[in-house]
């Protein structure tokens, strides 16, 4: 019965998701940039062997994803705690850590559906409009790459619900998250090439220090194990490794994996670890009854 | 605060089985299974020392069936302990049951056989009245042709047919608090926790929730515990009360039963009205009854105090001075003299 609690949680948040007009006014935005962006890029003549995979605009994707997990997660439970909707449903028998894995669910859900749609819109667009081929080595490395930007929007959407379960009120949390996500997505690349060059005098090619610091950011660890590129934000460090991550079909995807896995081990644990942390304050979270 | 949910911390509480049968010896409880509700040494301390004592040292007995008043001014713990007893907080001492399960280890068994109407009581306003219900009626599992039935009873109940396919957000206080009750009934418990039940609401509303706590109490015999601030409302509805200060419980008891504390710890004090003779003489032949402490003449009425009840007495003597008691009252002491006595005499 208290698992089935979890999932009565779970289907609220993604029914009050999909009723949100909100969140489907940026749901259809996010559609519309994914669209053209693909359309645009699946013009272009592109290096790689497989058109269609080149053709995918990652560089969007992993700007504005995170925008929706934001969106999903600001408010989960800061929201609740304003209005004593949480006061009420911790009278009923369901545990703390019920309410906050039924609300992770819910919106990993919506993440999930919302990645797959948008790969769809990518594949179905250069089908369409182009008539590139699709085959099996394809399909396959559009799973990986759906797989991966899963746990790379999930990472944002952890984000978004511990901030959201620390602030006292929901517009903090979008704020916080906004300004993490220019951060992290914007201006991190910069900002390190700047900070570095100022105190060491290395430039970026130069820098180890700049590709250690890196790997704080999910964008890294994305845009490396994705398209091979160590940084995908704006004027930020311009650094390819050898293999183009997994839509380098010149490499087998086991090779990819190989190559990559510290950034794929890092994109699966952080939404953990993350999960983790926030599980332990939302328990030790005073809630006024 | 310094808080913690029951369920993610150990169990370190003294077990009720226990501590029961030392108060028994002690003689401050009574072995019986028929309270839905007792605690034992309840107590509540924050802060990193421990000194601030939220609740302290609270034994309380809430039999089956009643209306229970817990009433105390702002801070005096009423929140916290009942955040104890339906397992939001582990007690820092003592133990309790509530519906014989411990508030401790049982907390899934508390909230499944209990219905609780905080404050504030928050609901998802993006839903209607029948959406709330069926949400909160999902989390127990209760049958979907059963589940759709009881929400339009609950809500035929609360008075709220009309509203049942309107969003929450658009309740006025009073529907809110109404929706509250319904939302505490869902799973039709045997004991319902009301905190502040009609805070916020116009005299009118106040009393038809007094009527709806009434009706439930009589018809379904479900306990109420219910914390609040007027003191009308306790004395109107409540069988026992119990009284508590810096989390302290100082009375517990009938009306009654708080009046005769009083009495016995500041006296009685009587209003007689004399003919035949004039006041003065009536309040000297009172003087020399034994018992009588202090009289006083007011507004041609003769306010006597005395340790006991010493009406017959009184009367006699004013008698036996010539003169004629036309009225003869005790001074009616309500809740709210009785609870600002209490209080300030703690």
């Amino acid at each position: 019965m208290k698992n089935n609690n979890v999932f009565v949680i779970t289907q609220k948040e993604a029914a009050d998701h999909l009723h949100n007009t909100g969140f489907l006014v940026l749901l259809a935005t996010y559609t519309a940039i994914i669209f053209a962006s693909t359309y645009m890029y699946g013009s272009l003549v592109h290096q790689n062997n497989s058109v269609l995979l080149s053709s995918i605009n990652v560089k969007m994707i992993s700007l504005f994803t995170p925008l929706v997990s934001i969106v999903l997660g600001f408010d989960a439970v800061v929201r609740e705690q304003k209005s004593g909707s949480l006061n009420v449903l911790l009278t009923h028998p369901l545990f703390r850590d019920n309410v906050l894995a039924g609300k992770f669910l819910g919106s990993m859900l919506m993440v999930a559906a919302i990645i797959v749609f948008s790969v769809f819109v990518s594949v179905g667009t250069l089908l369409i409009f182009y008539g590139v081929e699709v085959g099996y080595i394809e399909l396959i490395r559009i799973a990986a790459f759906t797989i991966l930007t899963f746990f790379y929007a999930v990472t944002f959407l952890e984000i978004a619900v511990l901030i959201s379960t620390m602030v006292k009120n929901a517009t903090d949390s979008l704020t916080y998250n906004i300004v993490i996500w220019i951060f992290i997505c914007v201006l991190f690349g910069a900002i390190l090439k700047t900070v570095v060059a100022i105190l060491t005098g290395q430039t970026a090619t130069e820098s180890v220090l700049i590709t250690q610091l890196l790997n704080i950011s999910p964008l890294h660890h994305y845009g490396e194990a994705v398209i091979g590129r160590a940084d995908l934000s704006f004027m930020g460090v311009n650094v390819e490794s050898t293999i183009g991550g997994i839509f380098d079909t010149e490499y087998t995807l086991t090779q990819c994996l190989v190559e990559f896995w510290m950034n794929i081990v890092v994109l699966i644990m952080t939404p953990i670890i993350l999960f983790i942390i926030d599980f332990i304050i939302f328990l030790r979270k005073d809630i006024t009854l | 605060m310094e808080s913690m949910s029951v369920e993610s911390m150990s169990v370190e509480s003294m077990s009720v089985e226990s501590m029961s049968m030392e108060l028994e010896q002690s003689g401050i409880l009574q072995e019986t299974d028929e309270f839905a509700i007792e605690t034992i040494h309840l107590s509540k301390f924050f802060g990193k020392e421990k000194q601030i004592r939220a609740v302290d040292n609270l034994n309380l007995q809430v039999k089956k069936g009643e209306v229970f008043g817990f009433v105390g001014p702002n801070g005096a713990g009423k929140t916290t302990t009942m955040k104890m007893l339906i397992g939001l907080l582990e007690p820092s001492e003592g133990s309790g049951k509530v519906a014989g399960f411990d508030i401790v280890r049982e907390v899934i068994n508390i909230r499944e056989t209990t219905g609780v109407l905080p404050e504030p009581a928050g609901f998802y306003d993006n839903l209607t009245a029948r959406q709330n219900l069926r949400f909160y009626a999902k989390l127990y599992n209760i049958e979907p042709g059963v589940r759709e039935k009881r929400i339009v009873n609950l809500l035929e109940t609360v008075g709220l047919t009309r509203a049942i396919d309107q969003k929450t957000g658009g309740f006025s206080t009073g529907m809110r608090k109404r929706f509250g009750l319904a939302q505490a009934l869902v799973n039709e418990p045997s004991v319902l926790f009301l905190d502040e039940p009609t805070s916020g609401i116009d005299p009118l509303g106040a009393q038809m929730m007094r009527d709806l706590i009434k009706e439930l109490n009589r018809s379904k015999g479900v306990t109420v515990f219910l914390s609040s601030h007027s003191m009308e409302e306790v004395e109107e509805i409540c069988d026992h009360i119990a009284i508590i200060a810096k989390g302290k419980l100082l009375a517990a008891g009938s009306v009654e039963d708080l009046r005769d504390m009083i009495r016995e710890k500041e006296g009685v004090h009587y209003l007689l009205e004399v003919q035949d003779i004039p006041l003065s003489e009536a309040a000297e032949a009172v003087k020399n009854v034994e018992g009588v402490t202090a009289f006083d003449i007011r507004d041609r009425t003769l306010h006597v105090s005395a340790k006991m009840k010493l009406r017959t007495e009184i009367a006699k003597a004013v008698k036996k001075a010539g003169g004629t008691v036309s009225m003869f009252e005790e001074e009616e002491m309500n809740l709210q003299k009785l609870f600002l006595k209490i209080i300030e005499g703690a």
